[in-house]
């Protein structure tokens, strides 16, 4: 990767794109979305080291995505923002292929989901990936994935319990 | 609650991450074929191909590029501050490439090496042989060469190369870096794991350029390409030596 100013711009026209339609999916607001594009391609230049070629270049950024989608909503302003911001019913970005109530529901655990089960539900739930997929990007084991996917549905469970008491 | 299976794609067909690999040319010629082939036979892989690629289009027609947009009352401040710092950091690569590149120009072509300033120094190992080079240095093919650098203070360090055919390369920092690396201050501090030495014959000049500021590497190898030499500029010095490859 190299950094001047026509291929950073090839680079952008190239994965912007998808960078963006992600964060919208999981975030489902289009400013934030835009914002998170803004912070994953910045650091991407402030920083490219980070990007050491381990991975293509594809997996990084939806890995870069998540993350930096997922601090958002974790920041609880951001949240109670996001929340309000999206009312059930309301109608949404047809882009981000998630109804109303489930992004809602989905967001409200994300915030409090801890690493790496909020990488891993974005990656299964609102990415529609398979374990292969998802096991590319966190750069673990297939089985990996598995073991992460039981306990997040573990903590779902423990969640549910919690509400229904 | 979540449902514990919600994968909704039906199997064999295509994932968004697969799109994305496959418009990114990262899926081998394989995986490649595959997904091509089953985009033809397929209608709901074909309307998401198409979607997403809709998509994509309208996301470049509002934030067609990382340049300056003429702003827009519905933008939000925050698009502002990244067209302001996206063109603050290749402002700030491009102009201090540009002050190393442009502003250099020796009537003789040559280049010059600043008494008690920073300087390049290299090493030759020759099978299992390691000896110290110096300016004219006869070399091999397959001989490998380590740099050393001195300089009294942090500089942020690029090391070019101008082979006999005229070919630039860059040998530090390494491939994947886009910018300089800083670098001390140090005394004989030893660059990376130095570099094997192809069969091209003849003279071949190596550049170290010490800048204050960091520098784009690949428009200064490109600069080097076009103008055959670098010379010194403000907020950078050039060390450079010679050697000769022979077989």
């Amino acid at each position: 990767m190299t950094g001047d100013a026509n291929t950073l711009d090839a680079l952008y026209r190239r994965h912007a794109p998808s960078v963006f339609r992600r964060a919208l999916r999981i975030l489902g607001n289009p400013a934030d979305a835009h914002e998170v594009v803004q912070d994953v391609f910045l650091s991407l230049f402030e920083r490219p080291e980070q990007y050491q070629a381990k991975s293509a270049l594809t997996t990084f950024l939806y890995s870069a995505t998540t993350h930096a989608a997922l601090n958002r909503i974790r920041n609880q302003k951001n949240r109670l923002r996001l929340l309000s911001d999206q009312l059930p019913g309301e109608p949404m970005d047809r882009s981000t292929h998630t109804n109303p109530e489930r992004l809602l529901e989905l967001q409200g655990l994300l915030g409090r989901l801890p690493e790496p089960l909020g990488a891993v539900a974005v990656h299964y739930y609102l990415d529609e990936l398979s374990h292969d997929e998802i096991a590319r990007i966190l750069g673990c084991s297939r089985r990996h994935v598995g073991h992460l996917l039981e306990r997040l549905t573990a903590w779902v469970r423990a969640e549910e319990k919690e509400e229904s008491c | 609650m979540l449902s514990t299976n919600p994968v909704e794609r039906p199997p064999g067909c295509v994932s968004d991450l697969a799109f994305d690999e496959w418009h990114a040319d990262e899926l081998d010629a394989h995986a490649a074929s595959e997904l091509e082939g089953h985009i033809e036979t397929c209608a709901r892989c074909s309307d998401r191909k198409r979607e997403l690629e809709e998509g994509a289009r309208a996301f470049l027609e509002s934030f067609p590029t990382l340049s300056p947009r003429t702003e827009e009352p519905s933008r939000r401040r925050g698009a502002h501050r990244f067209d302001a710092r996206v063109m603050a950091v290749v402002a700030s690569l491009t102009a201090a490439a540009a002050v190393v590149l442009f502003a250099v120009r020796h009537e003789d072509g040559g280049v010059t090496r600043s008494k008690g300033g920073p300087h390049i120094g290299f090493y030759v190992k020759r099978g299992e042989r390691v000896f110290e080079g110096g300016p004219g240095e006869k070399v091999r093919e397959g001989d490998r060469l380590r740099f050393v650098v001195t300089t009294t203070e942090a500089r942020h360090l690029v090391v070019l190369s101008l082979d006999a055919k005229h070919v630039a390369s860059i040998y530090y920092p390494a491939m994947s870096a886009s910018t300089s690396e800083s670098v001390g201050p140090a005394r004989n501090y030893a660059l990376g794991s130095g570099v094997e030495l192809d069969d091209t014959l003849g003279e071949e000049t190596v550049y170290a350029l010490f800048c204050d500021q960091p520098v784009v590497v690949e428009t200064a190898r490109a600069r080097l390409q076009k103008e055959r030499t670098l010379g010194e500029s403000p907020g950078c010095v050039v060390d450079s030596f010679t050697i000769v490859k022979e077989r």
